[in-house]
């Protein structure tokens, strides 16, 4: 089960987060550490890392950061994956999606994350069955 | 109006860059405002904005209720950020969460899917068992929802809501089971994510999903949920190792075919954990080999993901198939420099594993590699902390070499002065605190191997004269502990020291006083050590210039041991201290003694204080050859026991295991001893000495059996009998097996690292490949007397389990899965003890919420209810010759009957003593059960003396006034009804008092009343009796008048039991100055509320009880005993009962059946209670019970209705 989505900028600014599992304590302090954990990485690195007890994919466009977290019993690449699933339907609705439509819409982003990963599982993959709900908003 | 809107916030936080905080801080301001608001759409906006703070690690915990304010708004919108809010912000113990309920079960009933999504993700996040409780019944309703939309949410919710409530789990699984044929691809994947995820904690469970699992994994095409199954195989293979043959073709298929990386390494990492390796059978090396090659395939890619992935599978692979691995290890190797963090941690977890002898050098040559900044290789440059570097990083690498070279009692170190210069060198490593794992391996090194000593010595000397490393001791991160070793390896072994005065002056070099204590104090010790050695040697060559040479030395010790005295420490203070008194004894000797010939008497001694043997490691079989000294029985009781509480056989068992143990051991010694006249007869002697001692202890059993109280041992035949068992038990007992474990139990996963113990085994290290210079040895330390005996063998296994078992708990470090299988083990409990596999019963459901049932549904169960509540009534009366169309008939007749019975009632109700000698005589023979019968029946065929409804509702008597005071002078009689009018909407009572002077000629003057207020009344000053006076007027009284005077009093609180009107009463006597003050209290029955509506007629009250049946869900029961009167008719005597408790208690009557009647009431504060009245002739000779059923809608109304119908006498 996934246990955060987040998606921080380059300068771990949090731009969207949602916790599946637990809150953590302090959650801007949890947030900044993963950014953090995930932007010294360089590129050509792997999009897996382990930070405290949560294994992280991320993956990044642009100046943008997202990135999952989970405890166990998923599988990274399908993480992977999700976090690109994500980022094309937000590419669809927004039509070419910057961090300025996120931090915008941080409502809609919420709505999309939701219908994607229901829950902290994998509940919708389908593109237009996802923006089927937000639409008819 | 001019309020901002998200978008202004998220516009204003990016235009004041510069002072953000202040900004926050107003809008925050202004947000606190806006929640206030009565607008809805200004409160939505605020709390949307809020959200959008809390995200930038803003407090919103304050405004939990207005979220909840925000979340019932009709607008979409608003319930939308509502919810949101309310999932960011709300925990399990945010108390508003308990107004939610009805709200939520509200949206989810919504007609709007997206009302109802909104609702259902807004659930899944604030959940409570509360919540859950009372939801899930709706929840698992809308499983079947029209909507995939609505389906797919529910699943997931679903496993929520089993998380905090277990017992809905097991109702609702058949249900859940069911979503995995769902028409839409979406509600099944969703599914399948709960049931793996259930599956996960308790996958006994679901092994019958297995077919159903199985045929998705071959026929979907989701790679997502197909890795979902897998995942879910994987739990359920180790279950049913059947499975795994039939999963074998559709995984290797795969495997070998699919495109998707994702999914071809669930399937390589399900073959590895899932155990299929190891049913596999013969083609299992084959098998894993494939799985290998794949995941080297992996670790060539550049894709640095695959490589991550790759080495992750991997290692899991080790455990089982190291040799695999090995053959890989050149490329795993290579991973170990990649400069992915990420990458490097998988490979290190695999190298530790696979370091083998050969391997041993390189890998942690290139794990030191990582400890050195890559461009600089110079010693200096070590001491400047690397900024490329972590220092976590680091730790964790020295602590992995100290790993990889200890584990196995050093079985891969085959040269260990390259393992101590390897250790020197990690002391150097700066920005780390790794000193203690350092200083162990150092000692226990040196103490095993002999033949490393002098180089250990050595190059302990080159650390303690290491002035780089000594600066660092002030610094936070410091491997400074090291010099405790090695000042202490100087020490012990000082013979193969060099130079004994330059050891010294390092020892007492100035920057000593900066480590911590605990090195200090190992210094000082150790200085002695050495300074006795050294005195010792030069008493050989003693002469008058070495004496002079020796004086002077010892005086500037003495002067240098000063600084320790000072230490702050007490260890340290106190061994500086005694130290000094050694020199001055020295001192005092050499000077005292003249002749510089000889060296003085208390030089030679000083070694004797120290080196007076070798210390060597203990050896692992030490413990057991511990002789027990003569005359000390183990198995005698120090203390006799208590008797014992507990479990008998329990404790039995455990007081007989650890004598079986102690004999164990016992045995080996005793008879060995013995063993040395004839030791052929070895095995005879154990048998008898093992008969004698159970012989022994049985009989102590038996004693200490006889001293328990608990234990009867009555006569002798039982006692004989106990005896035999207890022979049983004992034989029992002492056969019980003893596991021994051994290393192969715990695994490889758990290697330890501790290696301070020093009894560790050696016998088990391996031959040595002869290449370097073998390593000798220190030989192993026994007690005195112990003897070689035959169970040497077992003491080793012994030996190993308690190793094993400490090592497991010092090695945790390296298990970091076991860890983590524990957290499995611990999280949700509930749902791990939900068995499935159990049909479900009949009596099993969901727990039912009163409100928002259909109304429909509600009738139907009523009506079963009440079907059922008939037929039993019916079935009890079966016995008499009345069938069931009877009671049809009996209904015809009694409205037949209506006529004659309005005419009789005044006669019944007014009269009770109008004698119907008809029955009497029935009544007279009633003994028996046919008796009985009869008598029921001619009641029921009776009919027309049986009350009916109109009969009863129409001649409810004035209730008498009761008499509530009696004295010489006054007589007081009150009656409560209930007043037409109402007070501000509070139901008003009034009290109507009739005040009688009693006394034979004094007037009573000033007679007032005043009423005390309460909680639960209130004195209504400006009502007034039409007629009558009112209560807080002054009365005057005359002889033998009467006064009628009215109070009306709101009733305010609840209707309770032991509810009371209260109000003190004072008047003067005439002609008498006595003060007669009289507190009053009215009892107050709650038929006093009862309004006398319109009556109920019988199908409006099936209908009302269909339709809110649920909401009586207050029931008690009264049982009221009335003696039969040998004058009264029976039926007209219960005639006059029910009269009597209906009018007491104003209950109306709406139906009167044979053997029954139905009761009901409504109070004017909306409590309804519905009653059964059942009498019963039997039970007591010359008593009817009438026993009355009672819903009710409120508890307390309930209780005081109970109380009243209690207090009825007859």
């Amino acid at each position: 089960m996934i246990s955060f989505c987040l998606i921080t900028n380059r300068r771990c600014q949090t731009r969207f987060v949602r916790y599946y599992d637990e809150t953590p304590q302090d959650p801007s302090a949890f947030e900044l550490n993963i950014a953090r954990e995930c932007i010294v990485r360089k590129p050509g690195h792997a999009l897996f890392v382990q930070v405290g007890k949560y294994k992280v994919v991320y993956r990044v466009y642009a100046s943008l950061y997202f990135i999952f977290g989970y405890e166990r019993d998923e599988n990274e690449f399908a993480i992977l994956e999700l976090i690109q699933n994500c980022v094309e339907t937000m590419d669809a609705y927004f039509e070419k999606v910057t961090e300025l439509d996120i931090v915008c819409n941080i409502e809609k982003v919420h709505m999309i994350i939701e219908e994607i990963v229901g829950k902290g599982y994998c509940l919708e993959t389908n593109q237009a069955r996802i923006l089927e709900g937000i639409t008819a908003l | 109006m001019f309020e901002k809107s998200l978008t202004d916030l998220i516009r204003g936080i990016r235009a004041n860059k510069k002072n953000e905080q202040k900004y926050i801080a107003v809008c925050l301001q202004e947000i606190r405002n806006e929640v206030k608001s009565n607008d809805i759409d200004v409160k939505g906006v605020a709390v949307a904005k809020l959200t959008y703070l809390q995200m930038l690690g803003y407090d919103m915990s304050w405004a939990s209720f207005h979220i909840v304010e925000v979340m019932s708004s009709p607008k979409l919108l608003h319930k939308r950020a509502g919810y949101l809010a309310a999932t960011q912000s709300f925990q399990q113990d945010t108390d508003v969460l308990m107004l939610t309920t009805n709200l939520i079960k509200k949206d989810l009933a919504s007609s709007s899917p997206l009302e109802i999504g909104i609702a259902v993700n807004g659930l899944s996040h604030i959940v409570t068992p509360d919540l859950a409780r009372d939801l899930c019944q709706d929840l698992v309703a809308m499983l079947n929802h029209s909507r995939p939309y609505i389906r797919k949410k529910v699943v997931l919710v679903l496993y929520k809501v089993f998380l905090k409530f277990p017992e809905a789990l097991r109702v609702s699984f058949p249900r859940l089971k069911e979503k995995l044929e769902d028409a839409d691809p979406s509600v099944v994947s969703a599914t399948v994510s709960v049931i793996c995820e259930l599956a996960r904690k308790n996958p006994r469970n679901y092994l019958s999903l297995a077919p159903q699992l199985f045929r998705l994994l071959t026929t979907s095409a989701n790679n997502w949920m197909l890795i979902k199954i897998i995942k879910m195989f994987a739990s359920l293979t180790p279950l049913e190792p059947r499975l795994v043959k039939k999963l074998l073709p559709p995984l290797t298929s795969l495997i070998q075919t699919t495109p998707a990386m994702s999914l071809l390494y669930e399937c390589i990492h399900t073959v590895i954990t899932g155990g299929f390796l190891e049913a596999a059978g013969d083609s299992s090396h084959a098998l894993a080999a494939t799985c290998v090659n794949k995941l080297r395939r992996f670790l060539e890619d550049p894709d640095q993901n695959l490589k991550y992935v790759g080495l992750l599978a991997m290692s899991r692979l080790l455990s089982t198939h190291p040799k695999l691995i090995a053959e890989h290890k050149d490329i795993i190797l290579e991973c170990i420099d990649d400069d992915d963090f990420s990458i490097r941690f998988r490979a290190l977890d695999l190298v530790v594993g696979m370091a083998n002898k050969k391997s041993l050098v390189d890998i942690v040559k290139r794990l030191i590699a990582h400890l050195v900044p890559a461009d600089s290789n110079g010693a200096s440059s070590l001491h400047e902390a690397s900024s490329v570097l972590d220092p976590v990083y680091r730790t964790d690498i020295i602590n992995r070499i100290v790993f990889i070279c200890s584990q196995n009692q050093y079985r891969n170190v085959t040269n260990f002065e390259w393992y101590i210069t390897v250790l020197v060198g990690l002391a150097h490593v700066s920005g780390v605190s790794v000193g203690d794992i350092l200083t162990n391996q150092l000692m226990d090194v040196s103490v095993r191997v002999k033949s490393v000593r002098p180089f250990a010595v050595k190059q302990m000397f080159r650390l303690l004269s290491d002035h780089q490393l000594l600066k660092t001791a002030k610094k936070r991160d410091t491997n400074i502990e090291v010099l405790s070793a090695a000042a202490w390896i100087c020490g012990e072994y000082c013979s193969f020291l060099d130079n004994i005065p330059a050891t010294l002056e390092c020892l007492l070099t100035p920057y000593v006083v900066d480590m911590p204590v605990k090195v200090q104090a190992v210094y000082v010790h150790n200085i002695i050590k050495i300074y006795a050695f050294w005195a010792n040697e030069l008493i050989d060559e003693w002469n008058t210039e070495l004496q002079t040479e020796f004086v002077k030395v010892t005086e500037v010790m003495k002067d240098k041991m000063g600084m320790f005295t000072r230490s702050v420490d007490l260890e340290v203070q106190e061994r500086a201290c005694n130290a000094r008194a050694i020199f001055d004894i020295v001192l005092a000797a050499i000077s005292q003694d003249l002749t510089t010939e000889h060296a003085p008497l208390a030089l030679q001694g000083l070694p004797t204080l120290f080196s007076l043997y070798e210390l060597n490691p203990v050896a692992p079989k030490a413990q057991k050859k511990v002789p027990v000294p003569e005359g000390l029985d183990l198995d005698a009781w120090i203390n006799e026991p208590l008797p014992d509480l507990v479990d008998d056989s329990e404790s039995e068992i455990a007081s007989v295991e650890s004598p079986v143990m102690d004999n164990d051991f016992y045995r080996t010694t005793t008879s060995s001893k013995k063993k040395k006249k004839k030791s052929r007869s070895k095995k005879y002697d154990d048998d008898s000495e093992e008969d004698e001692d159970k012989e022994r202890r049985r009989a102590a059993r038996m004693e200490a059996l006889r001293n328990d109280p608990y234990y009867i041992m009555s006569d002798k035949s039982e006692k004989q009998k106990q005896q035999a068992r207890l022979l049983d038990l004992e034989d029992d007992v002492d056969s019980i097996p003893i596991v021994k474990l051994s290393l192969d139990d715990f695994g490889m996963a758990d290697g330890g690292k501790s290696k301070k113990h020093k009894k560790k085994s050696k016998g088990k290290r391996q031959p040595r490949a002869p290449s370097p210079p073998p390593p000798e040895y220190a030989p192993e330390e026994m007690p005195e007397d112990a003897v070689a005996s035959a169970s040497d063998q077992e003491g080793a296994n012994g030996n190993n389990n308690s190793s094993n078992n400490k090592r497991k708990s010092s090695g945790q470090t390296y298990s970091k899965s076991q860890q983590r299988k524990d957290i499995f083990a611990t999280d949700d409990d509930g749902l791990n003890t939900v068995d499935l596999s159990t049909p479900l019963g009949a009596d099993e459901r969901l727990p039912e919420m009163q409100t928002y049932l259909s109304p429909e549904e509600l009738r139907r169960r009523e009506e079963a209810r009440v079907r059922v509540e008939r037929r039993e009534r019916k079935l009890a009366q079966s016995a008499s010759t009345t069938a069931l169309k009877d009671g049809g008939e009996r209904k015809k007749k009694k409205k037949r009957k209506d006529v004659d019975e309005s005419t009789k009632k005044s006669k019944k109700s007014t009269t009770t003593n109008n004698p119907k000698d008809k029955k009497k005589k029935k009544k007279k023979s009633a003994v028996a059960e046919p008796e009985h019968e009869q008598l029921e029946n001619g009641h029921t065929n009776e009919v027309p003396d049986m009350p009916t409804e109109n009969l009863l509702k129409d001649q409810r008597k004035q209730i008498p006034p009761e008499l509530l005071l009696s004295n010489e002078q006054i007589e007081l009689h009150y009656r409560l009804s209930l007043s037409d009018e109402k007070d501000n909407g509070t139901p008003v009572i009034e009290a109507k008092l009739t005040m009688k002077n009693k006394s034979e000629d004094a007037t009573l003057t000033d007679l007032h009343f005043t009423p005390i207020e309460s909680f639960d009344f209130r004195y209504v000053e400006d009502m007034h009796h039409s007629t009558l006076a009112s209560l807080c007027d002054k009365f005057e009284l005359e002889s033998g008048k009467e006064i009628e005077a009215v109070g009306y009093f709101a009733s305010t609180g609840d209707i309770r039991r032991g509810l009371c009107l209260r109000c003190d009463l004072q008047y003067d006597i005439q002609d008498s100055s006595a003060l007669n003050q009289i507190p009053l209290e009215i009892k107050v029955h709650p038929s006093v509320f009862l309004i006398q509506e319109q009556s109920m007629d019988p199908t409006q009250f099936a209908a009302l009880l269909a339709e809110h049946g649920q909401e009586f869900d207050y029931r008690d029961s009264v049982a009221i005993e009335i003696p039969i009167a040998t004058e009264t008719a029976v039926d007209q005597m219960l005639i006059d009962a029910l009269s009597t408790i209906t009018s007491t208690t104003q209950l109306q009557v709406v139906e009167v059946v044979p053997g029954a009647a139905s009761l009901y009431a409504k109070s004017i504060q909306g409590s309804q209670i519905a009653g059964l009245l059942k009498y019963d002739l039997t039970s007591q000779e010359g008593i009817a019970t009438i026993t009355i059923d009672l819903k009710c809608t409120d508890d307390g109304f309930l209780e005081a209705f109970v109380d009243q119908l209690k207090s009825i006498h007859f």
